[in-house]
């Protein structure tokens, strides 16, 4: 059996934190969240751009593995990004693309199918209001499509 | 984290990693915002890693996916090759999505903590005044080099005040799948390991 050393961390963060001066939590907070609000509309059309990419890596003549991997990686950037949206549902679709990304054993007719349902959905979702009965059935029909292409990777 | 707690971020030194240009304007906004103003941005791992090989930091934030040198391995490297001025430096892994193939990296990486994107404030503070407290010990073995990670709850995550995440599953327990465990294997189980402190 290896041998296990244990020792007490003792960040140097912490004795800087609690030198005198700084400010309260609740001021740190209401200043992050005005520093999120002035990054909110950049974040949107920073969203936009990333769906865009996701078509343009659709319709691209790279071969399968560099589609599928920048497909991924531009879900997860619109996944960063989503806090920006008024709703929770971006950010639920978009990992859940994530996913199915991952999951996937290739760009099969049934994946390509499924990215596709993915992003028309994101698309839909993008800068909607904070309305769950909007949401609620484009992400059940999401959760639908995962669970159907699971199915087909337990077969595969 | 109570609002009336006052935190003093003056004098600390923080490096944040991240390939997005967006989400590290973000990181850094956020922790502009804290008060924090000696912040170190890189882009990549790689550079990241060049960066803490000649100056010392106080908190370092990373993505998990990063091109190259990711920040899983990042972190491996800080805890196990790095120098001592950074070897125990706090580590908070941001990351959008982790691929089923990397949870174990993920997990056995190092890290402080690892938070999930998007960025909120609070969540974020309240990691950071974790790991400020320094009540988890650091492990040092063969297989794992790090924070404590049988670290105890300290209570429901604040984002979710009932203590219940909304796709937690139901609390009802169903019937075993599996033969009970005998008595002599719970208690081998559980049989204090002999460690040098």
């Amino acid at each position: 059996m290896s041998q296990v050393k244990k020792s007490r961390m003792k960040p140097r963060l912490g004795q800087l934190m609690s030198q005198k001066g700084g400010i309260y939590v609740a001021e740190a907070l209401k200043r992050a969240d005005a520093t999120m609000e002035t990054l909110r509309e950049p974040s949107l059309t920073g969203i936009d751009d990333y769906l865009t990419a996701l078509d343009a890596l659709l319709a691209s003549d790279l071969d399968e593995a560099a589609v599928m991997e920048g497909l991924y990686a531009r879900a997860g950037d619109i996944v960063s990004l989503s806090g920006a949206e008024h709703n929770e549902a971006v950010q639920i679709a978009a990992r859940s693309l994530c996913d199915l990304l991952d999951e996937a054993h290739g760009l099969t007719p049934s994946v390509l199918a499924g990215i596709k349902v993915y992003i028309a959905s994101i698309k839909l979702l993008h800068r909607a209001p904070d309305d769950a009965a909007l949401h609620e059935p484009i992400l059940q029909g999401l959760a639908s499509v995962l669970e159907k292409q699971r199915n087909e990777n337990k077969v595969q | 984290m109570q609002p009336s707690q006052y935190i003093n971020l003056d004098k600390a030194k923080a490096l944040i990693v991240d390939d997005n240009p967006q989400s590290l304007d973000i990181l850094v906004g956020v922790l502009t915002s804290f008060g924090l103003r000696n912040v170190v941005r890189k882009a990549d791992g790689k550079e990241a890693q060049e960066e803490l090989k000649f100056h010392a930091f106080d908190l370092i934030l990373t993505n998990g996916n990063l091109p190259e040198l990711d920040g899983y391995d990042l972190t491996r490297w800080l805890r196990r090759e790095a120098d001592e001025a950074n070897r125990m430096t706090p580590v908070i892994i941001v990351t959008s999505h982790t691929r089923r193939s990397q949870v174990e990296k993920a997990r056995d990486c190092g890290a402080n903590f690892i938070v999930t994107k998007p960025i909120s404030p609070a969540i974020m503070l309240e990691r950071i005044l974790w790991v400020a407290k320094g009540d988890r010990m650091f492990i040092e073995c063969d297989s794992y080099i790090g924070p404590d990670r049988r670290w105890r709850n300290q209570g429901p995550p604040v984002e979710f005040p009932d203590g219940r995440r909304r796709d937690d599953q139901s609390i009802e327990l169903g019937d075993a799948e599996g033969h009970n465990m005998s008595q002599d294997e719970l208690d081998a189980l559980i049989k204090p390991m002999k460690s040098i402190a």
